[in-house]
């Protein structure tokens, strides 16, 4: 069923909100590419960059699959090898740009591709995209915070950061699999 | 946070996404020390958190339900589906439409897309139409919701229970220049050939006993100088027999706005006949031959009749292999004119028609045989002769029920039955008589 509510099995055109979705997917994409590139100090890899350019434009055309996530790897792969400062304010445009390209993956497949979105439904995606990206300028102001206080080398720090990500994991729990019948109440 | 979700919902790709990437990049930052890969990460960290945090425990309610179960072909009504969330965990709802056989939505919209706690009840609702008559089993909508960011789905898909929607035949327009009277009793809004109490002015005759006094015409008695009475038509009803042959499909319906099968232009016409004599006060009767399930309505007049007899031809569901129980229609009442609507091609009908105008019964035959249909492949010579066998096996019973005294017309819409119906009455002419 997600196939058909992505890739418009059921309704064969692209509605006006999907088609600002998937350019939206195609924008961010393109603009962690961009950053990266602006922001680099060593040479990039082409080969990265050749797959974060496939993989958006794969995600734009499949938004409800796993691809996304490879090309979320691959972008910060990239930027790992391309970018030496921490504190480079060029990674909340990244984050900015990721946010923009999760969103938009993750709106445009929650209805069939041909339909036109509510007002209302606008405005609560608008407003998470603008809290996830807000969320990355909050993150790096404490990075700078922690930097600015020499903290990154405190092995508590590490630790401690390894034990939240560890119990954090911890509490997503198993998912469950929808069978053939299981659309059926208990 | 801790309690498992729901039944039913599964993690969608962008959970997934979310919760993998926010890990793995997250782990990167603290194990390479860049913290600007936690900078990053931190959107994803965001959807992830959101995400888990407010995913749904319990499974919404879903009901669907359609405005008007029944009415008439063509007509449109709509499909509503309500969605219970009483613990507000769904956020954004599509509701897919997905079309039956003769029930179709209106315009291009088949689907609905609401965010479900911030948008009405109305946009959840979808025009549909039946386009054939008949009795119509519409599949569910499909139903998908998500929750927050997208991270759980759950997709309801119930085809046990499909809602039925009783499409009404859509009379043709129907309307009869001459009386086609023959009934013998004393009530109902047509003329009686006799005189006797009613409405319509049958002339002017001297006093007698027993005449009501209100029925004395003054002008008359002071012009001749003796009471003199206006008489009257005795009002009466009349008893109508429909019959409708279902042996036989010729042609593929089009539907409501297609092309008519000979199936389609019966039950059109019966319907206009029997909300034409409904409408007149007559007792209507009705027989379906040859369908599934072929249903008898003893006559009775008014509209709750009529309501049933559109019920009972919206019923009629033509078969592959018809069965003839050989019954002759019932409820005949001495009197009756028989109206059979056929496009005589099936002897069983033949023989009933003939049987029942040998009886003393006036019988009208309407030939429902499309006029414009043809061979669904004419470069075929073998169903070009077979075809050609049909027409001429028609033509020879067109010819054998003629020679009976009952005669054939084509269904022509309003007025088709003056030509056949008007002669009888010629005989009872209105009359005016002064002494």
């Amino acid at each position: 069923m997600s196939a058909n509510l992505s890739t418009g099995a059921i309704s064969p055109t692209f509605g006006h909100d999907q088609a600002l979705l998937r350019a939206a997917i195609v924008v961010g994409g393109m603009f962690c590419l961009l950053i990266i590139r602006v922001a680099s100090t060593n040479n990039p890899i082409v080969a990265i960059e050749v797959a974060i350019l496939l993989g958006t434009l794969l995600s734009a055309a499949a938004p409800d699959s796993h691809v996304g996530l490879l090309v979320t790897l691959f972008i910060v792969v990239d930027w790992i090898t391309s970018v030496e400062g921490r504190t480079s304010p060029w990674a909340m445009a990244v984050a900015a740009s990721l946010a923009l390209f999760h969103t938009s993956m993750a709106a445009s497949s929650i209805a069939p591709r041909a339909r036109t979105w509510t007002p209302a439904m606008r405005r609560r995606w608008a407003g998470r995209l603008l809290v996830a990206a807000a969320a990355g300028v909050a993150t790096w102001l404490v990075v700078v915070l922690i930097q600015h206080l020499s903290l990154g080398t405190n092995h508590m720090v590490v630790t401690t950061g390894l034990l939240t990500l560890a119990v954090a994991a911890s509490r997503v729990g198993p998912s469950r699999r929808l069978g053939p019948n299981d659309d059926v109440r208990p | 946070m801790t309690a498992s979700p729901a039944i039913g919902w599964t993690p969608t790709p962008a959970l997934v996404r979310s919760v993998l990437g926010a890990l793995v990049l997250a782990a990167a930052a603290v194990l390479a020390r860049r913290p600007d890969v936690l900078v990053i990460a931190t959107p994803l960290v965001v959807a992830a958190v959101w995400a888990v945090v407010t995913r749904p425990t319990v499974l919404p309610e879903v009901s669907q339900s359609v405005g008007h179960p029944t009415l008439h072909e063509g007509e449109a009504t709509t499909w509503r589906t309500a969605v219970a969330d009483p613990h507000r965990q769904v956020e954004d709802l599509a509701v897919v439409f997905e079309p039956s056989a003769w029930v179709e939505h209106i315009g291009s919209v088949d689907t609905r897309v609401v965010a479900l706690h911030d948008d009405s009840d109305q946009d959840l609702a979808i025009a549909v139409r039946p386009t054939r008559w008949g009795r119509h089993r519409i599949k569910p909508a499909l139903v998908v919701a998500s929750s927050a960011w997208n991270g759980y789905r759950w997709v309801h898909r119930r085809t046990s229970d499909p809602i039925e929607l009783l499409a009404l035949p859509r009379p043709y327009l129907f309307d009869a220049a001459n009386e086609v009277t023959h009934a013998r009793g004393l009530v109902g809004n047509s003329r009686s050939p006799r005189p006797g109490a009613g409405s319509e002015f049958e002339g002017v005759r001297t006093f007698a006993p027993g005449d009501r006094l209100r029925r004395i015409h003054w002008p008359e008695s002071l012009r001749t100088g003796t009471l003199h009475v206006t008489t009257s038509w005795a009002d009466e009803d009349q008893s109508v027999l429909l019959l409708v042959d279902a042996f036989d499909e010729i042609g593929h319906s089009g539907g409501v706005d297609g092309f008519a099968s000979s199936l389609d232009i019966a039950t059109r016409a019966a319907a206009a006949m029997a909300e034409f004599h409904t409408k007149q006060g007559d007792r209507v009767a009705l027989v379906t031959v040859g369908g599934l399930g072929a249903r008898r309505l003893a006559p009775r007049s008014g509209y709750p009749h009529l309501r049933r007899l559109l019920q009972v031809l919206a019923e009629i569901e033509p078969v592959n292999a018809p069965y003839d129980d050989g019954r002759m229609p019932g409820h005949v009442e001495a009197g009756a004119r028989v109206v059979a609507f056929s496009p005589l091609l099936s002897p069983a009908t033949l023989r009933r028609l003939t049987t029942l105008a040998g009886r003393g019964f006036s019988v009208v035959a309407i030939d429902c045989f499309p006029p414009d249909i043809t061979i669904s492949d004419p470069g075929d010579p073998y169903a070009q002769i077979a075809w050609r066998i049909e027409l001429l096996k028609r033509e020879r019973h067109l010819r054998a029920i003629r020679a009976t005294g009952v005669p054939v017309v084509a269904w022509n819409g309003r007025g088709s039955l003056d030509l056949v119906l008007g002669g009888p009455r010629r005989a009872h002419s209105r009359r005016v008589r002064f002494p």
